[in-house]
């Protein structure tokens, strides 16, 4: 693309004391004098030469003969980019950094990146359409020397120009000042460099504000700094206080109201919080009266609790104890993973499986006591689940320990031709994903 | 342009061609009767195919009368010189009507040779579809089909009536009254576009509901009509009979650009919904059109139909050579058929909520006899409207900026 405003190379000259000129401005009437003019000048042989216009006007393309701009190439390749960046990052994020199976979709479907795809296709492509257009039109420069050209101003107005610099080996002062003229312009001036432009110094004006700004800009930060750098007897300075004053006590902390200097206060004597009734020992701590663990399950034994049993199971534990009870669960998993690669910091007791045989031999209520209050590495569960689901979910642990060792005479015949009948899968622990052939 | 010049269409040519295409028309769909009748076809296969070949015309019809009204909304300019075509084009909406009334008459039949809501030995098993029924009946359907067309053959003559009008005088408030009457115009059409996709293909499988299905049908259709927009002005053009140039054929690639793109966006848009709820009573539909050669066609579509197009009309200079935008044009059609071939024609036997889908392309030669059959009725209409008619609308405010227009 043509450059389109005077750059600061005038012809050589010597430092006279004279301001350099750095092009030529022509002024014309009417666009179609203008259309021919700009003809007029390419086929002579200047290069550098601009036409300005208060409105577009689509025959200067043609007798400018600007070449076809390269921003819709610019554009593809950066869209194309945005879909290639969008494909990766969700591909590394989602199927390599952290793999994490959610809700049973495949670490890495298409469908779900392509709206990411799609908007970072437009963005990036949006982006660089706005950014090439105004680096290639030379946009956003706080000054030109056209305008220290008086006649210049009616640009925008109902006048017509044609800018010629003085950059490349055709510019003649006069010869192309008399060039213009013959093309019927109706005025051409020269574009002078004026004294600031001239000038390596700043500008006044401009230095003085820079010099207050800086300085202004300086109390902010110097004002952050004492406050953090002082001490103050006074509360520190609240501006958004939210909620953060409440006139209420705290549990656990100290009040002079109280005898015992207590904010907690005890339940009235013999009162008990509703369903926190827990006479039945059984039930509620997995122990009869004498502190012997039960072997007996404190809730009805069927079907149904048993359904209860496996869905609580599926729920709270089979994240870890995996749903066989072998301890293979999605989280040991990852655990296995990590501490293969030999991630740092990694300290992982693997779930105990349910099928071994010490956990077999355990009376019931030895495992609502794990349940209940954690075993170990295991955290309790007692706030998630109550009593009787956790009865439910040994109820399960007892059938998955009974599947766990049962041999193929104790399945019903129908069942088993059934199993025979299927195809043998390879056993390499990976689930295998549900997709349809 | 000469304003003095008339442009229309070659002396008797419409006389010529009316009756070719109208033979070729009729011949094309008594030929499937009669394959179906000889037992080449089955009559739940022909109904299908019927169905196919007439809403292909009716959706690129609707994209005609979208581009009508669109234009009058935003006050267009480059599109005055292409618009009296347009508006020819939606004048075939009464011929549609008429061809709708075999599939208005299959839904009295009481079985299942295309809507399984009207067979009330279905009804009578399927909860679904009896909750449905309210809606979903021969007597309602058949209403809704005559207000439709009543609301389509309304705006279309209403809106190329005025213009023709326009044409003996200088009458500027025509104009300012058609832009006003664009914006109901435009909400009638979107609304009833939408529930006759409802009604003509979503009801195909009563089971399946998707609120977006009816701007899909809008996308494909207007991507159709400007593909046949633009075969049909480069030929006006090089027959003498229309003023068209590169530019105006560039603005109509842009559309066919935009709206190939559009089409992928709403076609997206619904598969993707449903596939990240993965509810069953809404994924049977997709799985089903993604199983064997169902699935194969799906692949056809998402490239044949988005991606290769994309790039294929990209470029500026694609859009603004004659013989290149032809063939997009021509491409463009073809997918048409391939998709709306992939919405209905699976829907036989039941559909998804068959027990055991088909999978396998049920090409049959009635298909393609149907489609020249509603394609030669379509041209026989299109010429019949245009006749001897100015084929520019001579006397609007801004056909003089449509003549200069130029793109940058
Ligand atoms: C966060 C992971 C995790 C979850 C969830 C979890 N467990 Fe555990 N569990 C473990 C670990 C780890 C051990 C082994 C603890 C050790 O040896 O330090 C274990 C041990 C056990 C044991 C063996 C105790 C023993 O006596 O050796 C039982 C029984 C058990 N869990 C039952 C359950 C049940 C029932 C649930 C669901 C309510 C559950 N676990 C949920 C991690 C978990």
């Amino acid at each position: 693309m043509e450059s389109h405003s005077m750059d600061q190379k005038p012809e050589a000259s010597i430092d006279n004391g004279e301001p350099r000129v750095l092009g030529m401005v022509a002024e014309f009437d009417t666009p179609d004098a203008l259309i021919e003019a700009a003809r007029r000048v390419r086929e002579e042989g200047y290069e550098h030469f601009d036409a300005h216009t208060p409105y577009p006007i689509h025959a200067l393309d043609d007798a400018m003969k600007i070449r076809p701009t390269i921003i819709p190439w610019l554009v593809l390749g950066a869209g194309m980019t945005g879909t290639a960046i969008a494909v990766l990052m969700q591909y590394w994020t989602n199927a390599v950094d952290y793999p994490f199976v959610i809700s049973g979709k495949p670490l890495f479907s298409l469908p779900a990146n392509v709206p990411i795809m799609f908007e970072l296709t437009v963005l990036l492509a949006a982006l660089t359409a706005f950014f090439s257009n105004m680096a290639l039109n030379k946009m956003g420069r706080p000054s030109n020397p056209l305008f220290s050209v008086d006649r210049f101003r009616s640009a925008t107005a109902e006048k017509f120009f044609l800018s010629v610099e003085a950059r490349g080996f055709k510019f003649d002062r006069v010869e192309t000042k008399q060039f213009l003229e013959g093309l019927g312009a109706a005025a051409v001036e020269p574009v002078l460099e004026t004294e600031a432009e001239r000038s390596s110094k700043l500008p006044r004006p401009l230095v003085t504000t820079a010099i207050i700004l800086g300085s202004l800009a300086l109390v902010p930060p110097a004002f952050v700094f004492g406050m953090r750098a002082g001490t103050f007897d006074a509360p520190r300075l609240h501006i958004v206080p939210d909620m953060d004053f409440q006139p209420k006590y705290k549990a656990q902390t100290e009040n002079d109201f109280f005898g015992d200097h207590r904010a907690n206060r005890p339940p009235v004597e013999g009162t008990i919080a509703i369903g926190a009734l827990d006479l039945d020992t059984a039930l509620h701590y997995g122990k009869n009266e004498d502190g012997d663990y039960v072997t007996e399950f404190p809730i009805p034994v069927n079907a149904e609790t048993m359904a209860r049993g496996q869905q609580r199971y599926r729920i709270t534990c089979v994240a870890c104890h995996g749903e066989s009870g072998t301890g293979d669960g999605m989280i040991a998993k990852r655990a296995d993973l990590l501490a293969q690669r030999g991630t740092s910091g990694m300290s992982w007791v693997p779930p105990t499986s349910i099928l071994d045989q010490p956990v077999q031999d355990q009376p019931i209520g030895q495992i609502f006591e794990s349940i209940t209050n954690g075993i170990r590495t295991m955290p309790s569960y007692a706030q998630q689940i109550t009593p009787e689901d956790r009865w439910a979910i040994i109820l399960y642990l007892k059938a998955l320990q009974r599947a766990g060792s049962a041999t193929s005479d104790q399945i019903p015949a129908s069942e088993r031709q059934r199993l025979n009948a299927m195809p043998v899968e390879a056993t390499d622990g990976q689930a295998t994903e549900g997709e349809d052939e | 342009m000469n304003q003095e010049r008339d442009y229309r269409l070659p002396e008797g040519l419409a006389k010529k061609v009316v009756p070719v295409a109208g033979i070729l028309g009729i011949g094309g769909i008594v030929a499937a009767l009669g394959l179906s009748l000889a037992g080449m076809s089955t009559m739940e296969h022909l109904a299908h195919a019927y169905l196919l070949g007439f809403w292909y015309f009716v959706t690129l019809s609707l994209g005609g009368l979208f581009f009508v009204l669109i234009h009058h909304l935003v006050g267009a300019k480059w599109s005055v010189v292409v618009r009296r075509v347009a508006e020819i084009i939606v004048g075939v909406f009464p011929v549609l009507f008429l061809l709708s009334i075999p599939i208005v008459a299959i839904s009295f039949m009481g079985d299942s040779t295309l809507f399984r809501w009207a067979n009330p030995e279905e009804i009578a098993h399927n909860e679904l579809i009896q909750k449905k029924t309210a809606y979903l009946n021969p007597t309602f359907f058949a209403i809704r089909v005559v207000i439709y067309f009543g609301i389509w053959t309304m705006l279309a003559t209403y809106f190329a009536r005025t213009s023709a009008a326009q044409d003996s005088g200088h009458d500027p408030a025509k104009a300012y009254r058609m832009r006003q009457l664009a914006a109901p115009g435009l909400i009638l059409f979107g609304t009833s576009l939408t529930f006759a996709a409802f009604d003509f293909v979503m009801s195909l499988e009563p089971e399946w509901f998707s609120t977006i299905f009816g701007v899909y049908q809008f996308g494909g259709g207007a991507l159709a009509f400007f593909s046949f927009l633009a075969i049909f002005t480069i030929w006006l053009e090089k027959k003498g009979s229309l003023p068209t140039t590169v530019e105006h054929y560039h603005d109509i690639g842009k559309y066919m650009f935009g709206f190939t793109v559009f089409w992928a966006y709403i076609a997206f848009s619904q598969f993707m919904l449903i596939w990240y709820a993965n509810i069953p009573e809404e994924t049977g539909w997709y799985l089903h059109r993604q199983q064997g050669a169902w699935g194969w066609m799906a692949i056809v579509l998402i490239f044949g139909h988005f991606v290769i197009p994309f790039f294929g009309l990209v470029s500026r200079h694609i859009k603004r050579r004659r013989p290149t935008l032809l063939f997009w044009a021509c491409w463009i059609l073809a997918m048409h058929f391939v998709d709306l071939y992939w919405l209905v024609m699976p829907s036989m036997h039941g559909g998804a909520h068959h027990s055991e889908p088909t999978t396998g392309i049920p090409f049959q030669i009635v298909d393609f006899l149907c489609w020249i059959g509603f394609a030669g009725l379509f041209v026989a209409a299109v010429f019949w409207r245009a006749g001897n008619r100015s084929l520019v609308p001579m006397n609007d405010p801004h056909l003089a900026d449509s003549l200069a227009f130029r793109n940058y």
